[in-house]
């Protein structure tokens, strides 16, 4: 996963501004959210895989930026950036909070945590996108970014990547 | 999200339909399976045919209540993972504990053995 997963000339690629918006911390607004992102990618001729691993993806995201990242406060703000880069539909998410590291997160397919009913959702996003990453704002917060890079045919390459 | 419950064959089929996700079929999951624990269900299958969506709260809230099912003598089982679903299972390897279905019948049949 990650950047091993792109070639130079995605990573490299001319960033396509799609749309910015800025939102409070309100559970209510994420479906409004996930329906903008899965249009816009629907638009740009990616398949219907990568519409729901996106779907999922800025779903997940969006929900940990708002519950955790911002611990739920109203007042703080989540901002959401969709652009294309390449063959990439990115997404970053900012929030106010603190971060984590992915790195250190317990793998949810190990033995004894795959009984647990929490702790599957940044592993799946990390499954399911490309380029995943969690950076600390210049001032204050949180950017958590990933892409989703257009399939060809079939979902090989998704499949591929589940077994790594 | 809805849930839809019906017996067979002394099988308790919750028909879902809708989305599963935090804050919402999560919660209506959990006190279904509650009332079915209350009213000594041992055999309970989950029809997800209608599940269009599922997030990673959804995941846990089955998986919750798989373990609370088991742990009160019984057991829980799927029926009709769609694509996506499945996806979602096969990553996280739940595919490796659930009992899943895609036929009715066969599903109900296997609460017999």
């Amino acid at each position: 996963m990650g950047h091993s997963d792109l070639s130079l000339a995605q990573t490299n690629a001319v960033e396509t501004f799609l749309v910015e918006l800025n939102i409070p911390s309100e559970m209510d607004l994420v479906n409004m959210v996930v329906d903008l992102g899965t249009s816009m990618i629907g638009l740009r001729g990616f398949s219907d895989d990568d519409v729901s691993a996106v779907r999922f993806a800025i779903h997940e995201t969006l929900v940990n930026a708002i519950k955790y990242g911002n611990k739920g406060k109203t007042s703080a703000r989540v901002n959401i950036k969709f652009y294309l880069k390449g063959d990439c539909f990115y997404t970053d998410i900012d929030d106010e909070g603190k971060g984590f590291d992915p790195d250190t997160l317990a793998n949810p397919t190990d033995p004894e945590n795959l009984l647990s009913d929490h702790g599957r959702g940044i592993f799946l996003v990390k499954s399911l996108t490309e380029d995943f990453s969690v950076r600390k704002l210049p001032d204050k917060g949180v950017r958590v970014t990933f892409c989703r890079l257009k399939r060809l045919g079939n979902d090989t390459d998704m499949k591929h990547k589940r077994e790594v | 999200m809805k849930i839809k419950v019906r017996e067979r064959e002394g099988v308790t089929i919750l028909d879902m339909s809708g989305d599963i996700t935090i804050g919402k079929g999560d919660v209506t999951l959990r006190k279904e399976i509650s009332e079915l624990v209350h009213n000594e269900k041992k055999k309970v299958l989950l029809n997800l045919r209608k599940v269009d969506f599922i997030d990673s709260s959804g995941i846990g809230e089955i998986v919750r209540s798989f373990t609370t099912i088991q742990k009160n003598g019984g057991k829980l089982k799927l029926l009709h993972l769609e694509s996506r679903v499945r996806d979602l299972f096969t990553i996280t390897r739940l595919i490796t504990i659930f009992e899943t279905f895609e036929n009715e019948k066969d599903a109900v049949d296997s609460f017999k053995d």
